[in-house]
């Protein structure tokens, strides 16, 4: 029964995060430089990684990513390996965490989002890349950051919720 | 995995790490790969859109439809208001349209007079499009027409009024178009009434930027930007907007073409210039065949007995 519901969580994330690239991809304002929304896709990976960090294995997690950077017109494989070492970081917290409350949660995840924009565009520096026009790179990482309880609390409801020390050791699918 | 194997403490960490490494590894090569050869990279993204997008045509086209119809419903408190401006304006309109079937009647005249021969007409082949970039710093629509429709890399296209953009990027199916204002495009212009020659910069705002004037000083808002047809990037004399002076004191083009709301796109069958590069090419017949000596009965004859089996 326990793995089921995992092929079925695991279901979940590919269709909501699916849903999430159709949507930016609807032409709605396509030449405009209106205020960027955010980027629920790392949203969605952090929230629940730090609750059911089996929910999203690493192959699971690379495959939506990439998928994401193709269609999406970005950088390829940058924002996977950004997006991919912080869950790694935040999976490791897991433990940690444990009781921590839900504001400091969104205080860890906010810090990380910040930090994986300003690594993305550090990166692109680097690479001597275009880059996008850091005012509007900063007001999409806020947006997100805004939206983060939102999508924790989504999450939630949806019944990614973290275990109970007991069921931990019965399931044993942590690394 | 519904229990843990006795094994697993023992290999099971370091070869999650070890596969860790390996993504890490292949992501890094894939960002390299990008970065280095992006013509190449950019045609494996080409292709994966290609395949993945249009199996969505089904959904996108109706959830686009609905949004655009909730959109224009805020249009509709002011109807009334618009009604009348747009009688005015067509008024307005009545009288220059006048004044425009005049002057072609004459330019034509004028023009066989000359016995003036121009460029063939342009032809278009029109596309609707599918999806915008998706990400908020990229300016470019997906088109659902592409190679199979005889869609080139570099092509102009143009909605009905003005230049949207380039194509950049040809599946099959789909085909991107590099919209002025994403931060990639670079097109050169001309401004209308003093001739000068300009670069058209995107930066991802509404309104590019113009870049290289000569004499910003002979430029005024209000002035018509054209393409100028150097280095064979687009045709030239293709509409593209005005010059307006932006809040950063620096000459913008607010493009004609209402590039928030593109639906159908036309892409300009550009043929491609004959290249005058020596003195001769263009005058002289096809070149003679080969002098020298004739080429050895046995590589010449599959040729012969093909065209005598044609025949």
């Amino acid at each position: 029964m326990a793995a089921k519901s995992i092929w079925g969580y695991r279901a979940t994330f590919v269709g909501l995060s699916a849903l999430i690239f159709f949507f930016a991809l609807l032409p709605f304002d396509a030449g405009d430089g209106n205020v960027p929304g955010p980027d629920l896709v790392i949203a969605l990976v952090a929230a629940w990684v730090l609750r059911r960090p089996d929910y999203l294995p690493v192959w699971l997690l690379v495959i939506v990513l990439l998928l994401g950077d193709f269609v999406l017109m970005r950088p390829l494989g940058l924002w996977t390996l950004i997006v991919f070492l912080m869950s790694e970081y935040l999976r490791r917290r897991v433990d940690h965490a444990e009781a921590a409350p839900f504001w400091s949660e969104v205080g860890v995840v906010s810090v990380c989002i910040l930090a994986a924009f300003a690594a993305d565009y550090l990166v692109l520096v680097l690479l001597l890349a275009e880059t996008p026009p850091i005012l509007g790179q900063g007001l999409h990482a806020f947006a997100t950051v805004v939206f983060y309880p939102a999508v924790a609390i989504f999450s939630q409801m949806i019944g990614v919720r973290r275990l109970a020390p007991g069921e931990l050791d019965s399931l044993g699918t942590r690394a | 995995m519904a229990r843990s194997r006795p094994g697993e403490d023992i290999y099971g960490k370091p070869l999650r790490r070890l596969f860790v490494a390996l993504t890490c590894t292949v992501l890094i090569a894939l960002l390299l790969l990008w970065r280095i050869d992006n013509p190449r990279a950019e045609r494996i993204r080409a292709a994966l859109v290609d395949r993945v997008v249009p199996n969505f045509e089904w959904a996108l086209a109706p959830v686009t439809w609905a949004g655009r119809l909730i959109e224009d419903f805020e249009g509709y408190a002011r109807v009334y208001e618009q009604n009348q401006e747009l009688r005015r304006e067509l008024q307005q309109m009545k009288a220059w349209r006048e004044a425009a079937i005049q002057l072609e009647q004459e330019n034509a005249r004028l023009l066989d007079l000359n016995k003036v021969r121009l460029s063939p007409g342009l032809t278009y082949i029109t596309g609707v499009v599918l999806t915008d970039s998706g990400s908020p710093f990229r300016r470019s629509v997906l088109l659902n027409i592409g190679a199979d429709d005889g869609i080139r890399d570099g092509w102009a296209a143009m909605d009905g009024l003005g230049l949207v953009g380039r194509i950049s990027g040809v599946g099959n199916r789909t085909a991107r178009v590099l919209l002025l204002t994403d931060g990639n495009s670079r097109v050169p212009v001309t401004i209308q009434p003093s001739g000068k020659r300009a670069i058209l910069a995107g930066d991802t705002t509404s309104a590019p930027v113009l870049e290289f004037v000569e004499n910003p000083d002979d430029v005024r808002a209000g002035d018509r930007i054209v393409t100028s047809g150097d280095g064979g990037v687009f045709p030239p004399d293709l509409s593209v907007g005005q010059i307006v002076r932006g809040a950063d004191g620096r000459l913008r083009v607010r493009l004609s073409a209402d590039i928030t709301r593109l639906e159908f796109l036309r892409v300009l069958r550009t043929r491609v210039a004959q290249d005058i590069s020596t003195t001769g090419d263009l005058l002289l017949p096809a070149p003679a065949p080969l002098q020298g000596p004739p080429i050895p009965e046995g590589i010449a004859e599959p040729d012969a007995a093909a065209a005598a089996n044609g025949g």
